[in-house]
């Protein structure tokens, strides 16, 4: 049968209205990041829109590290004193659950945290101190496995004091610990295989290169870079660069930068040819050429960043109640949103696209 | 010193723990893994090259950032071990530092 010429029409127009509506609801598609705030929230934050979505409780104070959930519902944050681990609901707004990690007499703190990629297993880095009667008892720094939905734990290997930061390679046979250097561990093997010298230079002519591997992003690029100061031991000059470790591959680049500016941390954008860091300074670096290409001056003191997945918008949070939008060209200011509270020493991580 | 000998069993634990430190790299600052990096030490009063660029600013939006990694603990409370409701009343120390109490050493 043949289809009048105005149907045909009308249909036409609105397949092309269901794809026009589709594009602009994709362009609208909110994403999501999450951060914690005094003195126990955690913000869901739209990036799209610039606007908090909601603040939930946690069960513990000044929640620090953020690890969201493969399916983006929840996320496992380490809160009151990093002596604890929950999981909290973003669909709900409530706390789920709270691993109970320390056996009986002992206080555990929590540097470092990382989720596999089913989601059913957590790892740790924990630092048990036991609490005797008449003393406390401080035991060599651990990494746990936690499975998500018992709870239980498992003892991996023993790390060197000063680690802050645990992730998982694609392969997910290795966790690489970040402290004074980068200890490679091997899981089935139980123990650190291989070390990449940061604070402890195997040649002398080389500096030993300061990390502060407290603020972790990496979802955009899977580069979780972070800036490192050093003194030139031959010149005596002090200098700042990027490390960057390929989170999947475990590869670590160094970028050399020059002359110091003081940067709190870093993150790279979703096409890995630019870095963005902050602190009193917002700086733009040029990771093909290895050069800073710009730096503005910020009214306030920053910790951390993230950045939108178009690579277009920089999130800048930390310190003080307040995340800034920048336009990531030209370093502009393009909105500030305020905070129920400070965001200290915080992660600032953005959901999976699934989350709502 | 070397002819007091320990007698009772908490002056051994001290002796065995004074040969435990002797060993130890990191001491006062267990609980926190690097302290700042090189560039913000000495610490609050004046960053590495004298001057107070280097240093936050203003310096209530560091504070609980300090407080909350035991920072330096001579100068803010610590919340790792000791002072975990210090920041209850006060959401933003850049907005209402004045909520924040005093800490005073225990029998004080």
């Amino acid at each position: 049968m043949a289809i009048p010429r105005r149907h045909a029409l009308f249909r036409l127009c609105a397949v092309a209205g269901c794809l026009g509506l589709r594009a602009l609801a994709s362009a609208q598609e909110p994403e999501l990041y999450v951060l914690g705030v005094h003195p126990h929230g955690i913000v869901v934050f739209d990036g799209t829109r610039g606007e908090i979505v909601r603040v939930i409780q946690t069960r513990g104070r000044a929640p620090k590290e953020l690890v969201p959930s493969v399916d983006g519902k929840h996320v496992y944050v380490t809160s009151e004193g990093r002596a604890m681990l929950e999981a909290v609901n973003l669909e709900t707004n409530t706390t789920d659950k709270v691993f109970e990690m320390a056996p009986p007499g002992y206080r555990l703190t929590i540097f470092g945290v990382v989720l596999n990629r089913q989601g059913d297993r957590l790892f740790v880095h924990v630092k048990p101190v036991r609490q005797l009667i008449d003393r406390y008892q401080v035991e060599a720094p651990q990494v746990w496995s936690v499975d998500v939905a018992t709870g239980k734990t498992a003892k991996i290997a023993e790390v060197p004091q000063g680690v802050a930061a645990l992730v998982l390679t694609a392969d997910e046979r290795r966790l690489i610990a970040w402290g004074r250097d980068l200890y490679y561990i091997d899981i089935a093997q139980g123990r650190i295989t291989n070390t990449v010298p940061l604070m402890n230079p195997r040649n002398p002519r080389e500096g030993a290169l300061n990390t502060l591997a407290l603020f972790i992003q990496f979802e955009r690029s899977g580069v979780f870079s972070l800036p490192y100061y050093t003194k030139d031991p031959i010149t005596d000059k002090d200098l700042m660069g990027l490390v960057n470790l390929d989170v999947d591959s475990g590869r670590v680049e160094t970028i050399d930068l020059g002359a110091p500016v003081p940067l709190y941390s870093s993150v790279v954008s979703p096409d890995r040819k630019r870095a963005y860091a902050v602190m009193n300074q917002l700086i733009s670096v040029d990771l093909e050429h290895k050069r800073v290409l710009d730096s503005v001056d910020l009214d306030r003191t920053r910790y951390v960043a993230n950045i939108s997945r178009d690579g277009k918008r920089l999130f800048v949070s930390g310190a003080a109640p307040y995340i800034h939008v920048y336009n990531t060209d030209t370093l502009k200011l393009i909105k500030t949103v305020e905070l129920p509270g400070d965001p200290a020493v915080t992660g600032f991580r953005a959901l999976p696209q699934a989350a709502r | 010193m070397k002819h007091v000998k320990a007698l009772n069993k908490k002056a051994r634990l001290l002796e065995e723990q004074r040969n435990v430190i002797q060993c130890e790299d990191v001491v006062a600052l267990q609980g926190s893994p690097l302290g700042c990096s090189l560039i913000f030490d000495p610490g609050w009063e004046t960053d590495a090259s004298g001057n107070v660029t280097g240093l936050c600013q203003p310096v209530e939006a560091d504070l609980y950032g300090c407080y909350d990694d035991c920072w330096w603990p001579a100068q803010v409370p610590d919340q790792l071990m000791n002072h975990l409701k210090w920041s209850d009343s006060c959401a933003s120390a850049e907005r209402d530092w004045r909520k924040l109490d005093l800490i005073y050493p225990e029998g004080a």
